[in-house]
């Protein structure tokens, strides 16, 4: 039997995708955006039939609420307090979900992160209204404005000319996804260069372009 | 009109009712995989599920035709190249750093070429999908040009050095490999297919138009001679110049790269050859949203274009959305169009 009736579903703007989950015999997943009065809503999705899928996808919501501080939101999506997009962080919040197994402990991370480069510890310190500020025991400038400048990256913060502080352009804060996007903000090159590599990948090239 | 007639009517540049959507090449995507349980590679290589997964272009997407000859390597599988079959989200592809052959002494074309599982998945599938579907949808084979085997079996930079070496061999060479050609297109033709893609790479970045010329132009015109349906040529890249050797060829139709506008396009093969295309697939389909596609869908209809659909295998990460507002844009622009008739 080949015939299929429409499965598809109507779910919004599909922001990002894991290809193949390995965590959930290589699933495809898809974060897909919805916006409404409430503000912007964002749900994972698969549409494979697969036993693990359910659970899954129930694990992942669960970890971009306590990783990221999401919020539940109706239709089993989940929402930034603020009730703003911040789409950036959303996508990234969902690729380091992704990485977890199922069942993983899920904690909420430090502001804190060891820079292996510098061999010291560098914290977020929170200023209030959306603003953080990179402090580290030894001065250590430039590495703080490394991290600062990864967070403004990954997370699409404003940066603030002259020092390690950025800023979510909503005013309010976040600490969960602070600390969560903290490791790969140290290595933001790192991190767009495995967006990247996930990006080329799928795409058939012609004879002549192939090695 | 149904699907089916309305893809044979524009192939034949006949009146539509409205243009056709059509795939003459893949639209498989990771979530359709998942939708259907028909994942690469399986789904290359066990006929039920490329037959499962070719169909949700139709039933999913809304497109005018099924196209279940996802790669480009099957026959090549068949005539003994080393296959990289890949896992789910990418290409197989054949090594061609291991070429199979070096003269055209050592082309051979097996006898049981169409009983191997590769080319034999091809078929069975298209026979499965005219069983479930009859006549109501264009069910589209494939089967791979020469020049685009010349570079899987004998490797891409040996096959182009051999053409500027020594014409006289490489002639022999793709007269002997056409056999392949032929003999895959029969084969699905008897199982059943409407139309055939032939893929044939002689692409705008390595190959000029005198080449084209030279090498491809009698070959194409035996190709449509001999294979007894609608032959879709595809070729990627900026082809504009040799789109008037294409539209001597006797092909139904040119399944068209973005890199060639719709309107120059249109203006060499109008009344010629239909054309097929042309929506970008890495900039477009892969990487934007649904407005995106609408306004080059648009630009294809204001031009003419004879059947719309993307320019080539879409990856296998495009959004679901983004190739169902294919058929919706068709839909729509030719609404807006009888409104103001």
């Amino acid at each position: 039997m080949v015939h299929t009736m429409a499965h598809t579903l109507d779910l919004g703007r599909r922001v990002e995708l894991v290809s193949m989950d390995p965590h959930a015999g290589d699933i495809s997943l898809g974060l897909y955006r919805e916006d409404s009065p409430e503000g912007p809503g964002y749900l994972i999705h698969t549409y494979s039939a697969n036993p693990e899928a359910a659970r899954r996808v129930e694990f992942l919501t669960r970890a971009a609420e306590v990783l990221g501080g999401a919020r539940g939101a109706p239709g089993q999506r989940f929402r930034f307090p603020c009730q703003t997009g911040h789409q950036t962080a959303a996508r990234r919040l969902f690729l380091e979900a992704a990485k977890l197994p199922t069942g993983d402990e899920l904690q909420p991370r430090p502001l804190t992160v060891h820079d292996r480069k510098s061999g010291q510890d560098l914290t977020v310190e929170p200023l209030g209204a959306g603003r953080y500020r990179v402090t580290t025991s030894t001065a250590d400038e430039a590495r703080c404005a490394v991290l600062a400048n990864g967070l403004r990256k990954l997370a699409e913060m404003d940066a603030t000319e002259g020092q390690p502080v950025v800023a979510f352009p909503c005013g309010q804060d976040h600490h969960e996804l602070v600390g969560l996007l903290l490791p790969r903000a140290l290595n933001v090159r790192a991190a767009l260069r495995e967006e990247e590599s996930a990006l080329s990948r799928g795409q058939l090239s012609a004879p002549s372009s192939q090695k | 009109m149904n699907s089916r007639q309305r893809v044979l009517a524009a192939l034949n540049r006949q009146p539509v009712d409205r243009t056709p959507v059509c795939n003459p090449t893949s639209v498989a995507t990771v979530e359709l995989m998942d939708l259907v349980d028909a994942p690469f590679p399986n789904a290359n290589r066990e006929p039920e599920r490329m037959a499962r997964l070719a169909a949700t272009s139709y039933t999913e997407l809304g497109f005018d035709s099924i196209m279940p000859v996802f790669s480009i390597i099957q026959e090549s599988s068949a005539l003994g190249c080393k296959i990289q079959w890949e896992q789910k989200d990418n290409w197989p592809t054949v090594r061609m750093r291991e070429p199979i052959w070096q003269t055209a002494d050592d082309i051979r074309v097996p006898d049981d070429f169409l009983d191997h599982p590769d080319t034999r998945c091809v078929t069975e599938a298209i026979r499965l999908l005219r069983r479930e579907y009859g006549n109501e949808v264009a069910i589209i084979g494939k089967t791979m040009g020469p020049w685009s085997l010349g570079y899987h079996c004998f490797g891409v930079e040996p096959f182009l050095l051999l053409s500027l070496d020594n014409p006289g061999q490489t002639k022999l060479c793709l007269d002997r490999m056409k056999e392949a050609t032929i003999r895959f297109g029969l084969a699905q033709i008897e199982a059943g297919a409407d139309a055939l893609t032939l893929p044939d790479h002689a692409t705008g970045d390595l190959v000029s138009a005198q080449y084209y010329a030279r090498y491809l132009r009698d070959l194409h015109i035996e190709f449509a001679e001999r294979l007894k349906v609608p032959i879709i040529l595809h070729i990627c890249g900026r082809t504009v110049d040799r789109m008037p050797y294409i539209a001597e060829t006797g092909m139904a139709a040119f399944h068209y790269d973005s890199k060639n506008g719709p309107e120059e396009s249109m203006a060499i093969c109008r009344d010629r050859v239909a054309l097929v295309g042309n929506i970008n697939n890495p900039e477009t389909l892969f990487s934007k949203g649904p407005e995106a596609v609408r306004a080059e869908v648009v630009r294809n209809l204001e031009a003419g274009v004879n059947l719309v659909g993307p320019e080539c295998a879409i990856p296998l990460q495009t959004a679901i959305e983004n190739l169902k507002e294919i058929p919706r844009a068709v839909r729509d622009w030719h609404n807006d169009r009888a409104r103001i008739n």
